[in-house]
């Protein structure tokens, strides 16, 4: 029978979370358990010989206990072995969360720490080769250490957390590993860590054996530069497309039969929430209430983080009522409704009426006037929302 | 809207009024008070605008005790049309109201309006709904209304079209609803102004919660790079760590080579020790051998040396023996031929006594007729002043204090006798035959005087006296009343007369007479001023001739004598020479010229001896150093062959010393050979020092590591504390994050709010002084008629009204501190004219003035005349209302219409 493990990575329990509210914030820490919960009952669905963490289980060394405890307790004790890397986020140094309570004992566990390169025996025909981050950053190529294959060795499986140096721009810095490391190594599979998409390299026989799972839970919006939950890689070259892209929630199931055999791959989602960016550009009022009704009508909002963009020209009083939509958005788990796309139409003659032809029908007019103008965006902003307030309280004296 | 005609029946007071034709311009209603020119003003307002059918409002306004129905008809012209308004004020059935078309053109004529059609269409014609609203309320004045109306829609819908923008009531209320959202920031309009948020309001709140949730924030990233910079000590501990541990087993591992080497150099060691003693030993004996023979050699030697010492001395001696013997010789002459010349000078040493004798002789007799001269001159002088100094202490004179004291004495005397004289009772009595006469002066003792035929007699006396005169009887001289005075002055003349006495006798002037007494004193003044100064000139003579006195220099004198006497006792020959200068002069150059040459003969005697005494000195010297060489060769002599005939003794002899080393010598190269073979190498040498080094290295680099492992531990302790804090610093950041989408949101929605706020007023501020131009530069105009020179230019505020009268650049008074009642009246009325004026431009505009001016003067009230009449030409119909009709006789063009003239039929005026 084939030896089957589960590789997985970046859990980044105690995730930073910062530019949410706390109550989505609390949500979002929450998921990378309920993620980890989902890929350990994969694993046992799959009746997995053993699963391995290849790094950042956590997002940083000074965690809290409760969330250092509660992973503990999640991974202690399970019907397979489990293997934990640690990566940049939390390497194995003085102080680390591996030298603490309770992560500094796993002896009664089925738990095991690889914060040691030597050859580990996984099951009884694979043996691992752990290479753990010791600090965030390292010039060093942490595969450096295995020793070639010998004659009687069977299934080699390496653990590492770093960059496949695929590309000349990449930072030396951040624990690079050659892209033919798997075959220099003589390694049957290179279950790695640390890019937050995932990927994998294949060779010139077609076989993947090296792969990235990318993150067991999203964590960001898809688009390149974006840490809009406050995060940030501990890492050189932060903007880079391996953390700044979504991820998609997912692990690798790994399958290989004998040494030096195909490995054969196969992704199993393990994600909580999906993260939706969304542009919609509307061009009258009509249209924007429709857009509006479809995005308010999708099923499971609740899993959803939805970062919706809205561009065109509106009037004022659906500039106004874009604050009601707003609420009807809250059905989401969140929704980022980022309306800075959407100016005032330049001539609204509804609230030319409202505003009348005395002073306040002026101080539009001026507004308007100055609108027309090529103003800082600030002062735009200051203007239209001046005219927004206008609008507003002149229908209220109308009243 | 013009009106043309009224006619009014039964309306209050009023039985019937007719004005047929009012002027367009100007018209004057004038009637006495309580005549009904105020019910006239209100049956037109009534009759226009104003009336509803209640019963309440009809009442009143039916003539008391009648049922007559009020009627009131009111001829009017708008926008070209003629309309003649009827109504009669009755809830019976004739009462209503009826609008009529006045056209000439019958083909044109409109069927009345009636009812409430009629009240309706004329409202809509006038543009008002009652005539306390719109443009009525600005120009249709009561009596005794100064203030300005409030601008209500009506107003504004009526002003607008003319004036632009005016601030509705809108405006304010949008104004009022924007300071009410921003109230909940700025504390006041000024703050907002300001752009100041109130203290605790929520931008406040935010920014302040933003800075602490920043400071936490940053608090805990130092914390977390105090991290990272405790794991870059840790990493460099733990490399030294892995650096001490290995040092450490190096230590170990060469301390154990050294301890084997060193325990297998002991034996080799111990050896060594054993064959160096022997050397030590043999080098001793050789050492000993060797130096006896040293010594036996240096003492044959020694001894051979002192012979040879002893034999030369003995041949210097020799030569040096021979030379004092004839240094000695010398010496003997030289000596022979100083003693005669020391005779010699003995010889000349006595003549040279002899003429100092005379010498001496000579200066004595000289000394002594020196001495005696001054003696005598001394003795002259000292018996000089003596004479002086008597007649000096004889003469008796008063100092200058005293003198003074006897002049102011003598003065008063003379003034006094002269005031007693003057006041005392004078006696003059002149016999003309002779006889005795007894005299009583002031009581005193009686006088018994006998005068001689022809022989006078004067007395005085101070307060009576009587004469008593034989055969005559007793003649009485008395005062009418005692003269106290006189007694006083008598008194005083006697005690001062007593005085001068006493003076005279101190200073001894008891002869002189007092006129005398001044000039005597004077003299004696003068010498004795004489008499002192030259005492002094002779003491002073005195002191140069005989410092030290008389006695001194007689003793000086004796001296002489005895130096003399003395003299020619020790010199006897001298007493029959006669003394002669020119003698003794010779003798001294005689006795001079041979001591010098019998002084030249010694000293070189005396040079020659004390020469030849240093050869014989020096000669002397010589051999008996030479004999205590000689001495002291043969001791030491004597005393080396003792030493060397000892050792020999003792050493049998110089061979077999020297035999004894040789032998010595050998045995210690055999020793030394073996010592060689067993010595320790340099090297080996330093093996327990290295030894000792080594331990103690370990044991540093021991502690070393203990203490690298123990700071490793506290390091580890100290990132161990650091759980939690990645959950802290993601809880303060989102914290923060919040906050500042909350500020930001909340900045834009004040910024919004206070642009929205400054633009209002600016534009309101701008819109009205635009709008109220026209009026403003009306009522300047007129103001400008109503002051003359230096007037006062109007500034009009947010409504209607003149907020301000500016006198000046820069200077401005608010209307209320810069006007009196009057003047407000006359300003109001000008604003109102002004408005009227402007709102006149399409169609003409009726202002009614009920009672207007009341409170100006006369000057100001032919002023406002003008004005009036200026008004009146712009398009607005003027009617006042007045009980002073005269007062508006300068209004040329005016129709005056007289309440009180019997009611004209229909159609009169």
């Amino acid at each position: 029978m084939p030896m089957r493990f589960l590789h997985l990575a970046d859990v980044h329990i105690g995730l930073r979370v910062t530019r949410f509210d706390d109550q989505v914030a609390r949500k979002l820490k929450e998921a990378r358990f309920q993620a980890l919960d989902n890929a350990l009952a994969v694993a046992a669905n799959k009746k997995v010989d053993f699963v391995v963490i290849a790094g950042d289980l956590f997002d940083d060394n000074t965690v809290s206990l409760v969330d250092a405890q509660r992973a503990f307790d999640m991974l202690k004790n399970k019907r397979m072995p489990i293997f934990v890397l640690p990566g940049n986020h939390d390497p194995y140094c003085a102080g680390s969360v591996w030298q603490r309570h309770p992560w500094n004992d796993t002896s009664a566990t089925t738990l095991k720490v690889l914060a040691a390169r030597e050859a580990v025996l996984a099951t009884e025909s694979a043996t691992l080769y752990p290479c753990p981050a010791t600090s965030s950053r390292s010039r060093e190529d942490p595969t450096g250490w295995i020793p070639p294959r010998e004659q009687a060795d069977g299934i080699r499986i390496g653990v590492a957390h770093g960059s496949v140096m695929d590309r000349a721009t990449l930072p030396e810095d951040d624990h690079p590993i050659p892209q033919d490391a798997a075959r220099a190594r003589g390694l049957d599979y290179l279950a790695l860590g640390h890019w937050h998409q995932s990927k994998e390299y294949r060779e010139t026989d077609g076989a993947a054996r090296i792969a990235y799972p990318g993150t067991l839970e999203q964590m960001s919006f898809g688009s390149a530069a974006d840490f809009s939950i406050g995060w940030a890689p501990y890492a050189s070259g932060a903007e880079r497309e391996e953390f700044c892209g979504a991820g998609l929630g997912q692990a690798l199931l790994v399958q290989i039969a004998a040494p030096e055999a195909v490995p054969v791959l196969e992704r199993v989602d393990t994600g909580q929430y999906v993260w939706q960016d969304e542009s919609v550009s509307v061009s009258d009022d009509e249209h924007f209430q429709s857009t509006f009704a479809e995005i308010a009508r999708r099923e499971r909002p609740e899993r959803c983080l939805l970062r919706l963009r809205v561009e065109g020209l509106l009037p004022a009083e659906s500039m106004l009522r874009l604050e009601g939509f707003r609420e009807m958005l809250n059905r989401y788990l969140h929704c980022v409704l980022d309306a800075d796309g959407v100016s005032l139409v330049p001539d609204d003659s509804h609230v030319a009426d409202v505003a009348g032809s005395g002073v306040v029908g002026e101080v539009y007019q001026r507004l308007k006037d100055d609108l027309a103008t090529d103003l800082a965006e600030a002062e735009r902003d200051r203007r239209e929302r001046a005219v927004l307030v206008l609008y507003r309280l002149a229908q209220e004296v109308g009243e | 809207m013009i009106i043309q005609s009224l006619h009014i029946r039964d309306w209050r007071k009023l039985g019937e009024v007719n004005v047929e034709r009012l002027s367009p311009t100007l018209t004057i209603i004038h009637a006495p008070n309580k005549t009904g020119k105020t019910s006239l003003v209100e049956a037109l307002r009534c009759a226009l605008v104003d009336f509803e059918y209640d019963t309440s409002r009809i009442r009143p306004i039916v003539p008391w005790g009648t049922s007559a129905v009020p009627e009131v008809s009111v001829g009017f012209q708008v926008r070209g049309a003629s309309y003649l308004l009827t109504k009669r004020f009755t809830n019976r059935k004739e009462g209503g109201a009826e609008l009529r078309w006045v056209i000439s053109d019958p083909s044109r004529q409109e069927p009345p309006a009636t009812g409430k059609d009629a009240t309706r269409k004329a409202r809509e014609l006038l543009g008002i709904t009652n005539s306390d609203s719109g443009l009525a309320q600005l120009l249709w004045v009561d009596q005794g209304i100064v203030d300005l109306p409030v601008v209500d829609e009506d107003l504004d819908r009526t002003l607008r079209p003319l004036l632009g923008s005016v601030i509705s009531g809108s405006d304010l209320d949008f104004r009022r609803l924007l300071w009410e959202r921003m109230k909940d920031w700025f504390s006041s309009e000024e703050a907002a102004a300001q752009g100041n948020c109130r203290k605790g309001s929520r931008p406040v709140a935010l920014a302040q919660a933003i800075e602490e949730r920043e400071q936490e924030v940053g608090e805990i990233t130092a914390e977390l790079r105090s991290v990272d910079e405790l794991l870059a000590i840790v990493e460099r501990k733990e490399a030294a760590l892995v650096e001490a541990a290995a040092a450490v087993d190096a230590s170990k591992r060469e301390l154990e080579t050294l301890r084997a080497t060193d325990r297998e150099l002991a034996e080799k060691r111990r050896k060594a020790a054993e064959i160096g003693n022997l050397v030590v030993r043999a080098r001793e004996t050789l050492a000993a051998a060797s130096e006896a023979l040293d010594t036996c050699r240096k003492r044959r030697e020694s001894a051979e040396t002192c012979r040879d010492v002893l034999d030369t001395a003995q041949q210097d001696a020799e030569p040096l023996r021979t030379a004092l013997a004839g240094a000695e010789k010398k010496l003997d002459a030289a000596v022979a031929a100083r003693e005669e010349a020391q005779k010699q000078i003995m010889e000349s040493g006595k003549r040279q006594t002899q003429v100092e004798a005379m010498g001496a002789l000579l200066r004595l007799d000289s000394d002594l007729t020196r001495t005696d001269g001054e003696l005598a001159r001394t003795r002259t002088v000292a018996a000089e002043l003596a004479h002086s100094e008597a007649a000096l202490a004889k003469l008796s004179t008063p100092n200058d204090s005293e003198f003074r004291k006897i002049r102011i004495l003598l003065d008063r005397l003379v003034q006094l006798d002269a005031e007693l004289r003057a006041a005392q009772l004078g006696l003059e009595v002149e016999a003309v035959e002779g006889g005795p006469v007894k005299l009583t002066l002031d009581g005193g003792e009686t006088e018994h005087i006998t005068l001689q035929p022809g022989e006078g007699l004067e007395r005085l006396a101070n307060q009576h006296l009587r004469v008593d005169i034989d055969g005559f009887g007793a003649v009485r001289v008395v005062r009418g009343r005692e003269d106290q005075g006189v007694e006083a002055l008598a008194k005083e003349q006697a005690d001062l007369a007593q005085n001068l006495k006493d003076t005279q006798v101190k200073w001894g002037l008891g002869s002189v007479a007092k006129p005398e007494i001044i000039p005597e004193l004077t003299r004696r003044r003068t010498e004795k001023d004489s008499l002192a100064e030259r005492v002094q000139r002779l003491k002073k003579t005195l002191d140069e001739i005989a410092p030290e006195g008389l006695q001194a220099m007689e003793a000086q004198l004796a001296s002489l004598r005895q130096q003399r006497q003395g003299l020619l006792e020790l010199n006897p020959g001298l007493e029959v020479w006669q003394p002669s200068a020119a003698e003794y002069e010779a003798a001294l150059a005689e006795v001079k010229a041979l001591r010098e040459h019998h002084s030249d003969t010694a000293q070189l005697a005396a040079a020659v001896e004390a020469e030849a005494k240093k050869q014989v000195d020096t000669a002397r010297g010589r051999v008996q150093a030479a004999e205590q060489q000689v001495e002291a060769a043969n001791i030491e002599l004597a005393k080396a062959e003792a030493l060397r005939d000892a050792h020999t003794r003792e050493h049998c002899g110089e061979e077999a010393l020297v035999q004894g080393v040789q032998a010595r010598g050998q045995e210690l190269e055999v020793l030394q050979l073996q010592f060689d073979q067993h010595k320790l190498t340099e090297d080996e040498k330093r093996i327990p020092e290295a030894l000792e080094a080594e331990e103690e290295a370990l044991e540093n680099r021991r502690n070393r590591l203990n203490g690298l492992q123990q700071d490793l531990a506290d390091l580890t302790g100290q990132l161990k504390s650091k759980e939690g804090l990645h959950s802290r610093r993601t809880a303060a950041e989102q914290a923060l994050s919040v906050a500042r989408r909350e500020h930001e949101r909340l900045a834009l929605e004040v910024d919004a709010h206070l642009l929205l706020w400054r633009l209002f007023d600016q534009i309101r501020d701008e819109s009205v002084e635009k709008s109220i131009r026209p009026v403003s530069e009306l009522v300047g105009a007129w103001l400008n008629e109503l002051d003359g020179a230096g007037h006062r230019v109007p500034v009009f505020g947010s409504d209607l009204a003149v907020e301000s009268l500016a006198t000046g650049p820069g200077g401005s008074l608010p209307v209320k501190d810069a006007t009196s009642y009057g003047e407000r009246e006359q300003l109001s009325t000008l604003v109102r004219l002004a408005y009227g004026a402007v709102m006149a431009q399409d169609e003409p505009q009726v202002v009614i003035l009920d009672d207007p001016l009341a409170h100006a003067d006369a000057f100001r009230h032919g002023r406002m005349l003008n004005v009036i009449r200026d008004a009146s030409r712009r398009n607005l119909q003027i009617i006042i209302m007045t009980c002073h009709p005269e007062r508006f006789d300068h209004l040329k063009d005016a129709v005056f219409v007289d309440l009180e003239r019997p009611a004209a039929p229909a159609g009169t005026l």
